[in-house]
């Protein structure tokens, strides 16, 4: 199951334990080097889409000063599909190193 | 409650009833938490996400035309996983309309075959003075021009006063009846809160 980015990057956020909404958009932007920033929208969106799939599921809900919280944990299929994603991408990583590292073809070496 | 959340608001519109009663305090308070100080506004990016979720999550939960005509005509029982949106539907400001809107589409679309065989048959040939074949006999049809009376007209406003004021009548029985068939109380809660995969682990005090 390949996952999109903003949805690794959330399911890696909760791996630190149940977080709710800020917490899980504040994590993603630590994790990506402040690369990826989460708009509301796109984060209840993307946690609409995980929760539907079984990989994350409300653990509780309190009020904070007026404000209402909601805090979202992994699955156990969530934990899942989280490492075999990460698996996926270090055989990749590794493919793109040893092609890299490959001695590039000069100009005009190529077959006659 | 400033311009900035009042758009927030705005675009949370597209979410479904349900959603915003379950989830939209929550996506506020995250998307307040989220929002630059010195922002009067939410970004256009930031907007369009939040109703796009919205819509995607509408969309989702409709149910695909068959279901949705075995359920406007017949009061069919949706399947599980549309169930959210008949909630939503019953529960609507504008479900007597929806509802003999529905009751006047059906009795048409039952009716228009009958329309057919009447116009075959010797008193509708009679009246189209022809017993020519059915093309022929339609456009004989679209010539003859009823005079449009005001007593026409008031009877038929009167026609649909009346009949729009018996689905009024009716509507609340009809109301319930339908949360009932998909496990709900009249108020709109489930008969038991199974907390779905992202659904909340008690009841929201609405």
């Amino acid at each position: 199951m390949a996952l999109r980015e903003q949805s690794y990057l959330i399911l890696l956020a909760l791996t630190d334990g149940p977080l709710h909404g800020y917490a899980i958009v504040t994590a993603v932007r630590c994790i990506s080097d402040d690369r990826v920033r989460l708009a509301a929208g796109t984060l209840y969106g993307a946690l609409d889409r995980l929760g539907h799939d079984g990989l994350v599921t409300v653990s509780g809900e309190e009020v904070i000063n007026g404000r209402h919280r909601r805090y979202y944990q992994l699955t156990e299929a969530g934990h899942g599909v989280l490492a075999e994603e990460t698996e996926r991408l270090e055989r990749l990583a590794q493919t793109a190193r040893a092609r890299l590292r490959a001695p590039r073809p000069q100009p005009g070496m190529g077959a006659a | 409650m400033d311009h900035y959340e009042r758009q927030l608001r705005r675009a949370l519109r597209g979410y479904p009833p349900h959603d915003r009663q379950r989830h939209g305090e929550e996506i506020i308070a995250t998307a307040l938490d989220l929002r630059d100080p010195a922002a009067e506004e939410p970004s256009r990016g930031e907007w369009w996400a939040l109703l796009f979720a919205g819509l995607r999550a509408r969309l989702r939960e409709r149910p695909s035309l068959l279901w949705w005509l075995a359920y406007r005509s017949f009061g069919a029982r949706l399947p599980f996983r549309y169930r959210m949106w008949a909630r939503d539907e019953a529960l609507g400001r504008w479900f007597p309309l929806r509802q003999g809107l529905a009751v006047i589409g059906c009795s048409m679309l039952l009716l228009s075959p009958l329309a057919v065989l009447v116009l075959y048959s010797p008193v509708g040939s009679q009246v189209l003075q022809s017993g020519d074949p059915l093309p022929h006999a339609l456009a004989e049809l679209g010539q003859y021009q009823v005079p449009i009376e005001l007593t026409n007209v008031l009877e038929a406003l009167g026609f649909v006063a009346v009949f729009f004021s018996v689905q009024l009548a009716g509507a609340g029985r009809r109301r319930r009846e339908t949360l009932r068939k998909h496990e709900f109380h009249p108020d709109g809660t489930p008969f038991a809160w199974g907390g779905g995969a992202a659904g909340p682990t008690q009841p929201t005090p609405r």
